[in-house]
């Protein structure tokens, strides 16, 4: 029997303003909320920076201005350019 | 003139309210508060709540959440569903779940010993008398309190000998039928309970039955308390509050009794408060004290049932789920492009790694060599820490018997670690991610249904629930249970990785390394 459920894939987002443990926590909490996104993984890269890895179904693209819009509402956050 | 005539009148305490109970009555108050505010830490993990045991998403009987859920399996994580709640209102908040378990754990162990010591003397002094009803007239005369509560009036005085018939049946029914009814059910909630007498779990309809049943018992426990707290005060206080403070019936010291309880409750709840805030100040350290206060219990309760899966009878082919929850979702191109390589490939070219440097080898097995290995297959419920279950026929190998192709256990060899394709979700101090593993002990290795399984429900193990190989510790929470394995090797002691506490889960949401409940 072959595994017939939606593949999942990664999509990245640099982002700015985090700094700490309750930064993260408020940005997981909403992000989790915007349609399609499955999992939710952030790292602190360095001071008030961040990457943040959503996981979502290969098939659905991400609304980029509902998770900045998200990320608006959360706090001082906001999507970058990745300098990486 | 006057002449001032000490008197000798000395009241003495009321022997229905010897110091004993006053100080059981008041230690119970205190932690009845730690374990329901670490209950409610541990609901806002997942608050939903099903009578089926596959937790279907759009099948609750109570959803406290407007999250809504895709349709489609395996596209999303449990722990997308978990809220953060303020420190004020649970113990300790802040999505904790792991401490909030911790002190679950303490607060009921402690809450259990109280109220056993308080049943002994409750008998062995003959004042269990005061609160369990002897007569059926106890009906008609907690009814006519009843009625006269409900016409906002209160009892005459003369109805409390000491307590009332309304008492008396709340009182017996919260100590005799609700306290020991939150224990079994919570019992019920451990897999090593689960996973050695799963008789015992199907009786209250299975864990979630269990869980369902623990949520009401909660719901009537607050209920009692509110209610217990508010009539003391709006009932005949100037006889309550001397009787609860000093133990005696002498309403002149009401205003002594009424200065002291106010007080007490008030800086009860700052306690609560300040337990939070405290956990929360150090949550490392937190998880150090609570899991050395706690393992104790677990150890004595708990680790001497050894799970036999393969050999019960209760759980069959009609238990298995509809629907599976995951915790994790498959690697992605970020944590492991080895393992997208594999899954393209159908896994053919999958190798696990076995070994390492205390056995001075790494074998590399294909998915063909483990099914060379005695076949182990059972049904099995696993649970999540935070209150999903799922319920599916296992087939694999025996990690003792995966280990064994590396021959005997070298000297040192103390743990066995077991290493994912995939990343953690979260760091403890968000640093980037490092990939998931579990520790295992000696003890854990060697139990029957501690395994490598490749096979769920008669087909190849599905991709979101770890393919191609994911380890099964039925004795323990999902949590220890790594998906996606990548390689097992002996290791010494646990310390030296991660963040020392002995696993993915440990580290960064602060479980127990002992994961039996």
């Amino acid at each position: 029997v072959t595994d017939q459920r939606p593949a999942v894939v990664s999509t990245t987002f640099a982002l700015s303003g985090l700094t700490d443990g309750d930064d993260v926590r408020a940005v997981t909490d909403i992000v989790s909320t915007v349609p399609g996104v499955g999992g939710v993984a952030i790292e602190l890269v360095s001071a008030g920076r961040a990457t943040m890895f959503l996981k979502h179904q290969a098939d659905v693209e991400l609304d980029r201005s509902a998770i900045e819009t998200a990320l608006r509402s959360a706090g001082d956050y906001a999507v970058v350019p990745d300098r990486s | 003139m006057v002449v001032l005539t000490p008197t000798l009148e000395v009241i003495s305490v009321d022997p229905d309210f010897p110091l004993w109970l006053r100080a059981t009555h008041l230690l119970n108050f205190v932690l009845i508060g730690i374990v329901l505010r670490s209950g409610w830490e541990i609901i806002a993990s997942l608050p939903r709540f099903w009578w089926r045991n596959d937790c279907k998403p759009g099948t609750e009987w109570l959803k406290l959440t407007r999250r809504t859920l895709p349709k489609e399996e395996g596209v999303y994580t449990s722990l997308m569903d978990e809220r953060s709640t303020s420190p004020l209102l649970t113990l300790p908040g802040r999505k904790n779940i792991g401490l909030g378990r911790h002190w679950h754990g303490l607060g009921v162990s402690l809450w259990l010993l109280n109220g056993i010591l308080y049943v002994v003397l409750l008998f062995g002094t003959g004042l269990w008398r005061r609160i369990v009803p002897t007569s059926w007239d106890v009906v008609p005369d907690a009814l006519e309190s009843l009625r006269i509560y409900l016409g906002l009036g209160v009892p005459s005085i003369e109805h409390f000998q000491p307590y009332d018939a309304l008492q008396m049946l709340a009182y017996s029914g919260v100590v005799f039928l609700l306290a020991p009814a939150m224990i079994l059910t919570g019992i019920a909630m451990s897999p090593a309970v689960r996973s050695r007498f799963p008789w015992y779990v199907k009786l209250w309809g299975g864990h979630q039955g269990a869980r369902s049943l623990h949520f009401i018992g909660m719901c009537l426990m607050c209920v009692f308390v509110v209610m217990h707290v508010g009539l003391v005060f709006l009932a005949h206080p100037e006889y309550n509050l001397p009787h609860m403070v000093f133990g005696v019936t002498d309403p002149t010291r009401y205003a002594q009794a009424f200065t002291i309880t106010v007080a007490t409750i008030v800086g009860t709840i700052a306690l609560w408060i300040a337990l939070s805030y405290l956990t929360l100040a150090d949550r490392a350290r937190s998880q150090r004290v609570l899991v050395t206060l706690t393992e104790p219990v677990r150890r004595l309760a708990l680790n001497w049932m050894k799970p036999r899966m393969a050999r019960q009878g209760t759980y069959t082919e009609k238990d298995v789920s509809e629907f599976h929850w995951t915790n994790g979702l498959p690697p992605t191109s970020d944590e492991s492009t080895e393992w997208l390589e594999h899954q393209q490939n159908g896994f053919a070219d999958w190798r696990l790694e076995v070994g390492g440097e205390l056995s001075g080898t790494i074998l590399q097995l294909s998915l063909a060599d483990l099914r060379r290995l005695p076949k182990t297959e059972y049904i099995a419920v696993h649970s999540c820490m935070q209150g999903w279950t799922a319920t599916s026929k296992w087939g694999g190998v025996r990690l003792r018997d995966v280990l064994a192709q590396l021959g005997p256990r070298p000297a040192e060899a103390e743990y066995v670690m077991i290493t994912s394709h995939g990343l953690a979700q979260s760091m403890y101090d968000h640093r980037l991610r490092e990939p998931f593993y579990a520790v295992l002990d000696l003890t854990t290795v060697a139990e029957d249904d501690t395994v490598l399984v490749y096979e769920r429900n008669g087909h190849p193990l599905d991709v979101h629930l770890g393919a191609p190989l994911r380890l099964r510790v039925e004795s323990h929470h999902g949590y220890k249970m790594v998906k996606w394995v990548r390689s097992v090797e002996w290791i010494a002691d646990y310390r030296g990785y991660g963040d020392g506490r002995g696993g993915t889960r440990e580290d960064s949401a602060l479980q127990a390394f002992n994961g039996r409940i």
